[in-house]
């Protein structure tokens, strides 16, 4: 044995330096594998959710109430589900490198990768609703629900001939009362509404949540032209 | 301890699992080539460098449970290698800078493996060469200082270079054709 050797074999004894079982590796690998696929998983949701949001946002209605809300527009972007994917797929992309052979694959294979997952997986829970469901529960959180309120206020420029609010009365079936998102009472007139895309009578309901598209004839009336379910159908 | 010297590392490493004793002919296999490999990526002094040499194979034996046999353990044991030194010259990053390896052969060397030498200047085939390469090594960036040693003087292949710096091949193949670059530029500007 050579010196370094020796002095080698002669510290690990005398320092009772021992071997970490292999348990504890075990069990971190597992670690990093189980957060890396709990972390897709989130993210898909939450890019699930951009779907979603942006799905169900009345594109055409944009040239509308564009001028009257001017940078409020922005408004219209799900940035909290945005930050939370982008987040998420951060931490996959660390994650993903601590794995044994992570890095192996460039920064742009993961990223590619990741990013296909994500839209594959996202579209799937779009696709079964998992998102609308989601959506409909966080609602009841004041913090989410002030924050879809934000995105509400664009859709109600009643000058531009766009109101928003939830249905509160029924007038058989020339009227509806809504209230808008400032709390405004409108009585609206639904007699000459076309039904638009088969999807109007389904959405003549106390409490449901609509968008009145028409013109307003003075404060507190408005003539609908269509009535549209805030959130698209699918 | 006499059949050890036949097995190969990875059943070596499965034998110490059990038995501490036959870890010591890991520790003989690969002390010397750590060792040069050490002095050849840091500027150390050989006290410092053996110390850091201890530490590694108390990693090593601290480890031996995780090391995975679709491995080379060359690979493994040199990128444990390669995280202490750079950890220690992080550590350390207002510590003395100095090559302490004398050897001239060492850097002559390092000129004749490099392929496509040719249009380096010829004067560099003089007997100041040792110390041109040096100058020239020390100024170069950590990370083209070792990838240059890795495969020139330790011989590995990119794949186990990629292994040992935990980088992608792609990006190894591409630190080596940066470092021969501005290896062969810093030896033209000195030569000028």
């Amino acid at each position: 044995m050579s010196k370094i050797s020796e002095k080698i074999i002669e510290k690990l004894k005398k320092e009772g330096i021992e071997k970490i079982p292999k348990w504890r590796f075990v069990f971190k690998r597992a670690f990093v594998w189980v957060s890396l696929v709990l972390a897709i998983v989130l993210g898909s949701f939450a890019v699930s959710m951009v779907m979603f949001q942006i799905i169900n946002m009345d594109l055409d209605l944009l040239p509308r109430v564009a001028p009257a809300v001017g940078f409020g527009l922005f408004k219209i972007v799900p940035y909290f589900w945005l930050l939370i994917a982008v987040l998420l797929f951060v931490f996959v992309y660390f994650d993903f490198k601590n794995t044994r052979k992570g890095y192996r694959y460039g920064g742009g294979i993961i990223v590619g990768t990741s990013l296909i997952i994500a839209f594959v997986l996202g579209a799937g829970l779009y696709f079964f609703k998992t998102s609308e469901r989601a959506d409909e529960f966080f609602l009841q959180m004041p913090f989410y629900e002030n924050m879809h309120r934000g995105r509400e206020m664009i859709w109600n420029v009643p000058d531009r001939g766009v109101i928003s609010g939830v249905i509160i009365k029924l007038e058989g079936d020339k009227a509806i009362i809504l209230e808008d998102v400032m709390e405004n009472v409108w009585d609206v007139n639904i007699e000459k509404i076309k039904i638009g895309k088969g999807r109007i009578d389904k959405n003549l309901f106390v409490g449901n949540r609509i968008k009145a598209v028409g013109e307003m004839i003075s404060p507190g009336k408005f003539q609908a032209d269509e009535i549209r379910p805030f959130r698209m159908p699918r | 301890m006499q059949d050890l010297k036949n097995k190969t590392d990875a059943e070596i490493v499965k034998l110490s699992l059990d038995n501490d004793a036959c870890f010591e002919e890991l520790v003989e296999r690969y002390e010397a080539k750590l060792m040069r490999y050490i002095l050849r990526i840091a500027s150390l002094g050989k006290e410092t460098a053996e110390d850091l040499l201890q530490e590694v194979f108390v990693k090593v034996y601290q480890n031996l449970n995780d090391f995975d046999s679709q491995f080379l353990f060359s690979s493994w044991i040199y990128k444990i290698t390669h995280n202490v030194v750079i950890s220690y010259i992080r550590k350390s990053y207002n510590g003395p800078k100095f090559i302490s390896i004398d050897d001239d052969e060492f850097y002559k060397n390092f000129i004749d493996l490099m392929p496509g030498n040719s249009d380096l200047p010829k004067e560099l085939d003089s007997k100041n060469i040792s110390k041109k390469v040096r100058a020239v090594l020390l100024e170069l960036p950590e990370g083209y200082r070792e990838v240059l040693v890795l495969y020139y003087l330790e011989e590995k292949s990119y794949k186990e270079i990629s292994d040992i710096l935990e980088r992608p091949i792609n990006s190894v193949s591409v630190m080596i054709n940066r470092a021969k670059k501005q290896l062969k530029e810093k030896l033209n500007f000195l030569n000028s």
